[in-house]
């Protein structure tokens, strides 16, 4: 299903019906109150005992028909988890394309959120050198492939190209890479969303990574057209980091 | 103790007064602007107290010597009287000082989950002679800071993930790989599992009835209760699927030889009456 992404007007009575992923949504509009009714399908995280409708409510002294959908990266990081190790080394670099599900972000008025979602459910993992020090993150199996031409289109996906620059001075081991989701924005290219590229070098200091957000657009689409900006600023503290923070 | 006292004195006592009251407000609202990454909802009470205290008494010392006191006298008055109330109030100079070392210690902050001894519950306050808690079932506990020194206590709050441990056991009969690969499953299938670190599965021995398993799995601790019950609803579910016997407590009676059957007598109702 294409979503028409940007403000939209909902009258009353008429419900907004919205499918993407494996999240089935329904929005509706009352005199005084929004109405969110929603269920996921056909996810591994589903069980028979929680397939029941969620609902959120809205109220407010007259609605406006105006709610701005828009589709938003992670909450959190995500862990991309390669179906198989990869092994870099010294002095190499390659670009993975990992997707990952899209978030769904409702506004009414510019600053009331209606709802934020992922269109599928993501397992929790925590991404850390021990279990005291570290992030809550999401984790995501992938392909993580490399041949762009091999990439599906899935409008209910997300790709972030990671380019990882291996400068150390032995093999660099691939077995998971955190991507930091929330820091990344969004566009749009044909029927498919991407972020821009993130890098990630491994310095010749053994312990330590680099990463570096690429200027928007994405390298491949130069064509892309900006939808939704990140969700959280790049704050100092992650530019440079040890590399048990990144892989 | 008091040398020609004029009505200049008093209007400078209150002076004194009413500066050491101002200095504390300003004082006061400096600490509430100190940014929330820098201080503690604790450390902040606690600097608010202390300035408080400090210079309240500097200023009402000020105020008393304004008014022509000898302070030296009183001084010595307020240090007999300090042994006195000292030799009084020994088990609240204990709290007093066991509050202290509560507070360097940071064990615990305002609104932690704590565990001490049989209590469980939420932080509402560390105060220099007890430990404020809510319970989960709502009830206002004080436990005096010396009980805190001289116990475990345990920060349910401490760390962001938790590892619960859930022990389970399977019936002789039962196939060990099968029963360990559908309880794998159910925490990979099961999304406030925590993908990693991994789950795991501690076999913990032979017991009376059954074959005991402990299945440790993590989950974030904003949602641990959450998976705590989702994580016992799926196993039950996922083991009733697979047909493995969760056994019942099992009693074997012998005859006194293990190879001669227990001797089985049939009573009729009018034997029985």
């Amino acid at each position: 299903m294409t979503i028409a992404w940007g403000p939209l007007n909902i009258a009353y009575d008429d419900p907004y019906p919205l499918e993407i992923g494996n999240l089935c949504l329904n929005l509706s509009r009352s005199p005084q109150e929004w109405a969110v009714e929603y269920h996921y399908t056909q996810d591994r995280y589903v069980t028979e005992s929680s397939k029941a409708t969620s609902r959120i409510r809205v109220v407010s002294a007259q609605t406006n028909p105006e709610v701005t959908i828009i589709p938003a990266t992670a909450d959190r990081s995500v862990v991309a988890r390669p179906t198989q190790t990869i092994q870099i080394p010294a002095g190499e670099s390659t670009t993975l394309y990992i997707s990952t599900p899209l978030w769904i972000r409702a506004k009414i008025n510019d600053q009331t959120t209606l709802f934020d979602l992922p269109v599928e459910i993501l397992s929790d993992c925590w991404f850390g050198q021990t279990t005291r020090k570290g992030e809550l993150c999401y984790a995501n199996p992938t392909q993580a492939r490399m041949y762009l031409e091999r990439l599906p289109v899935r409008p209910e996906r997300v790709v972030t190209p990671a380019n990882i620059r291996n400068e150390g001075d032995d093999v660099l081991t691939l077995d998971r890479l955190s991507l930091p989701l929330p820091h990344l924005s969004i566009y749009k290219v044909d029927d498919s969303y991407w972020t821009q590229q993130i890098v990630i070098t491994r310095t010749a200091k053994l312990d330590l990574a680099r990463l570096e957000l690429e200027p928007a657009p994405p390298q491949q689409h130069s064509t892309a057209e900006l939808i939704t900006g990140p969700r959280k600023q790049m704050d100092d503290t992650m530019v440079e980091r040890v590399l048990g923070l990144f892989f | 103790m008091i040398e020609n006292f004029e009505p200049e004195m008093l209007i400078k006592a209150l002076v004194a007064l009413v500066a050491g009251w101002l200095i504390t407000r300003i004082t006061k609202r400096a600490i509430m602007r100190i940014p929330d990454h820098n201080v503690t909802v604790h450390g902040r009470t606690m600097l608010d107290q202390a300035s408080t205290f400090i210079i309240l008494t500097v200023f009402v010392f000020m105020a008393i010597n304004q008014l022509g006191f000898d302070m030296t006298a009183l001084l010595g008055a307020a240090g007999i009287l300090s042994v006195a109330v000292g030799f009084a109030s020994q088990t609240s100079a204990s709290n007093l000082i066991s509050g202290l070392f509560l507070l360097g210690e940071r064990a615990f902050t305002v609104g932690d989950v704590i565990k001490v001894g049989d209590q469980t519950g939420e932080v509402l306050s560390i105060d220099l002679l007890s430990v404020k808690l809510r319970t989960f079932d709502n009830l206002f506990v004080r436990i005096p800071n010396e009980n805190l020194m001289k116990s475990t206590v345990t920060t349910l709050t401490r760390f962001p993930i938790r590892r619960f441990d859930m022990k389970i056991g399977i019936a002789y009969h039962e196939d060990i790989r099968k029963a360990r690969d559908v309880l794998i499953k159910v925490a990979r299938n099961f999304h406030l599992c925590l993908d990693e670190p991994a789950p795991l599965i501690i076999m913990q021995g032979f017991g009376e009835s059954s074959i005991d398993i402990q299945f440790s799995v993590w989950g974030a601790r904003e949602r641990f209760l959450d998976m705590r019950n989702g994580l016992q609803e799926r196993v039950k579910e996922a083991f009733d699927e697979n047909g493995i016997e969760i056994p019942f407590p099992h009693r074997t009676i012998y005859a006194g030889s293990k190879s001669t059957p227990h001797p089985v007598k049939i009573l009729k109702d009018q034997d029985v009456n």
